[in-house]
C-alpha cells in the first residue's frame, strides 16, 4: 500500500501525530487535566476555522487558540475557584460555539474549512510533514533535556518547588507545548477527533505501567499504532481515516484497561482515597 | 497541672539560627490563618508544630518554603528570605498528598530529593548513589525498584523521608511524618529521627502530641498565632486554649522524658 506516495506520506504523519500527541497526553493524564486537552482541541478547531475563513495560516490561528484555553482554565483549574469540569464545560462550549459561529459566517466554500471537523491524513503534503516533523523532534528535545525536571512537576509540584523548579512555569510550558502539538496535528486527524488521539494512548499507557519512564514511551507507541492501524483499517474497508484512528486508540485503551495490573492492585490498595481524595490533609485519616 | 515552660528563647544557646518568623501574618482570601506569628528556630534544634487542623501548621512550612508568601512580616531562611536557600531543605509534604497511582518507583521519587543540586541532563552516579544512601537509611533499600503506590502507608512517609534526606539538607521539613502509620512503624520512625538529630537541624509538623514529648527540644503551638513557643514540655493550659475545650494530656513513654 505504500507504493503511493500519499499513503507514504499519511504514513509519516500518523508517525509523527502519533509520538507528539502521545506525549502531549502524558503531560495531561498524569497532571489529572485530561479536560484541558478537550477544551486546547476545540479551541484548536475553532482557531483553525477562523483563520480559514480570515485567509491567515491556519496552523497559527489555531496555536494562538489553543494557547488562549491552556491559560485560560490552567489558573481557574489551579486555584480552585471554579471545579474543573465547569470551567471545562464552559470552555468547551464557548470553543464549539466559536467553530460554528466562525463557520456560518465564513462566505463562499466551506469545503476546507468542513474537512477540518475529521481531518486529512491522506491529503497530508510536505508542509503538513515539515511542521509535524519539526513539533516533534521539539517534543523528544524538550522530554530528553528536562525529563527529571518534567517527571518531578507532573509528580508532586509542591516538592518540585522546594527544590528549586520553577514547577508553574514548566507546567505551562508543557500545556503550551501541547497545545502547539494539538494545533499542528489538527488537520491531520480533525478538530473533533484529535482529543482522543492525544488522551486515549496516555491512558492505555497509565494502565499498563508502574514507571514513568515506560508511560512516556508506551504513550509515543500507542499514539502510532493508532495511527498506523487506523490508516491501514481505512486503507482497506474504504473508512474515513480520522474516525478510524479515533476507533482504533479507544479500542487499544480498552484491552489495557481489561489487562490492566492496576485495576485490581491499586484501588485494593487505597479504597478511601479512590473515593474521596482529601483536599485538607490535616485531617488525620483512619486505617 | 504544672506549668514548665523554659524561657522560650535560650539565651545560652547561640548557635546560628536557621529558620526566623518575624511578626508574620498570612491569609487565604479573606480568612487569616496566621497573624503576627515570630519564632526562631537554631541550629541542632528539634521542633514540633502543632496545633488544631486548620490552625496553620502547614502554612508555615510553605511560607519557610517560599511555597507562598506572606503578606506582613519577614521570613529568615539560612540567611536570606525564602524561596532563595529552598534547596539547602528537605521537604517532605504530607503522603497522602501523593497519587498513588502515579507510576513511580520508590527509587524515582527518592531521586526528585536530588534536583536541586543536579543541574545535569539526567541524574549522576553520585546523585544515585546519594539517593539508595537516604533509602538505606530509613530501611527501604531492597524496595527501590517497588512501585510507590503499593507500599503500605508506614513505608510511604519513610520513603518520603528518604526523598528530603537525597537533597542533604541542613534543615528538614517533615509534614505530618506519622499520620497513617501505625504504632510499629512509629517507633521505627522515632528512631530514624532520633538519629538524624545528630546531622540535622528539623521542624516536624504533627497533631501526635506523644510524639512531642519524647525527641523535641522545642515545640510551637500554633492556632492562627504562636501562643507558645516552648523548649520544655506541653502544659495542659496551652492545649486547651489551643483546642478549645477539656483535653487530657496523657503521657505516654516516660522515660523519654528529659
Amino acid at each position: 500500500m505504500f507504493s503511493h506516495s500519499f499513503l507514504l506520506n499519511a504514513a509519516l504523519a500518523g508517525l509523527f501525530a502519533g509520538i507528539s500527541c502521545g506525549i502531549a497526553g502524558v503531560f495531561l493524564v498524569t497532571t489529572h487535566l485530561s479536560f484541558l486537552g478537550v477544551c486546547i482541541a476545540h479551541a484548536g478547531f475553532a482557531g483553525a476555522i477562523l483563520g480559514i475563513w480570515l485567509k491567515i495560516d491556519p496552523v497559527i490561528s489555531a496555536s494562538v487558540f489553543s494557547i488562549a484555553a491552556a491559560f485560560a482554565i490552567g489558573p481557574l483549574a489551579d486555584k480552585g475557584e471554579l471545579s474543573p469540569d465547569t470551567a471545562a464545560g464552559i470552555i468547551f462550549s464557548l470553543t464549539i460555539g466559536l467553530a460554528f459561529l466562525f463557520l456560518g459566517l465564513m462566505p463562499g466554500s466551506r469545503g476546507e474549512a468542513l474537512s477540518l471537523f475529521w481531518g486529512g491524513i491522506l491529503t497530508a503534503n510536505s508542509k503538513d510533514l515539515l511542521l509535524l516533523s519539526f513539533v516533534t523532534l521539539g517534543t523528544l528535545v524538550i522530554v530528553a533535556l528536562f525529563y527529571k525536571e518534567i517527571v518531578a512537576v507532573l509528580c508532586h509540584r509542591s516538592i518540585a518547588v522546594a527544590v528549586g523548579i520553577p514547577a508553574v512555569f514548566v507546567l505551562y510550558l508543557l500545556f503550551v507545548w501541547s497545545a502547539i502539538i494539538i494545533a499542528v496535528s489538527l488537520r491531520i486527524v480533525g478538530g473533533l477527533l484529535i482529543y482522543s488521539l492525544v488522551v486515549n494512548p496516555a491512558a492505555a499507557a497509565f494502565q499498563l505501567t508502574y514507571r514513568i519512564k515506560y508511560l512516556f514511551i508506551l504513550s509515543a507507541l500507542f499514539g502510532v499504532l493508532s495511527t498506523w492501524v487506523g490508516l491501514f483499517v481505512s486503507y482497506f474497508l474504504d473508512l474515513p481515516a480520522g474516525a478510524s484512528i479515533v476507533i482504533v486508540s479507544t479500542v487499544i485503551f480498552a484491552v489495557a484497561l481489561f489487562i490492566s495490573p492496576k485495576r485490581k492492585t491499586i484501588s485494593d490498595l487505597d479504597p478511601v482515597r479512590e473515593i474521596l481524595p482529601p483536599h485538607n490533609g490535616d485531617s488525620k485519616e483512619l486505617k | 497541672m504544672k506549668n514548665v515552660v523554659a524561657s522560650p528563647d535560650c539565651s545560652q544557646n547561640m548557635q546560628p539560627v536557621v529558620l526566623e518568623f518575624r511578626n508574620v501574618s498570612f491569609s487565604y482570601g479573606i480568612a487569616p490563618v496566621l497573624e503576627n506569628v515570630s519564632f526562631t528556630i537554631r541550629k541542632g534544634d528539634m521542633t514540633c508544630i502543632v496545633g488544631p487542623n486548620g490552625g496553620g501548621k502547614t502554612t508555615i512550612l510553605k511560607l519557610a518554603l517560599g511555597l507562598i508568601q506572606p503578606q506582613q512580616g519577614e521570613i529568615n531562611l539560612l540567611g536570606s528570605s525564602p524561596p532563595t536557600n529552598v534547596t539547602r531543605v528537605g521537604y517532605s509534604p504530607q503522603y497522602i498528598h501523593y497519587d498513588p497511582r502515579f507510576p513511580m518507583t520508590v527509587i524515582d521519587i527518592v531521586l526528585t530529593g536530588r534536583l536541586g543540586n543536579a543541574l545535569k541532563i539526567g541524574y549522576s552516579k553520585a546523585d544515585k548513589e546519594t539517593a539508595k544512601y537516604a533509602l538505606e537509611q530509613v530501611g527501604l533499600l531492597e524496595k527501590m525498584q517497588v512501585p510507590f503506590g503499593s507500599l503500605s502507608g508506614g513505608q510511604r512517609q519513610r520513603v518520603l523521608l528518604a526523598r528530603a534526606l537525597a537533597c542533604e539538607p541542613e534543615l528538614l521539613l517533615l509534614d505530618e511524618p506519622t499520620s497513617n502509620v501505625d504504632a510499629a512503624s512509629e517507633v521505627h520512625f522515632q528512631e530514624i529521627l532520633e538519629r538524624m538529630k545528630q546531622h540535622v537541624t528539623l521542624v516536624l509538623v504533627t497533631h501526635d502530641l506523644a510524639f512531642v514529648s519524647g525527641l523535641t527540644t522545642s515545640v510551637l503551638c500554633v492556632n492562627r498565632r504562636v501562643l507558645s513557643h516552648s523548649t520544655g514540655e506541653l502544659s495542659e493550659q496551652v492545649l486547651r486554649e489551643m483546642y478549645g475545650n477539656d483535653i487530657k494530656l496523657v503521657k505516654h513513654d516516660p522515660m523519654h522524658r528529659r
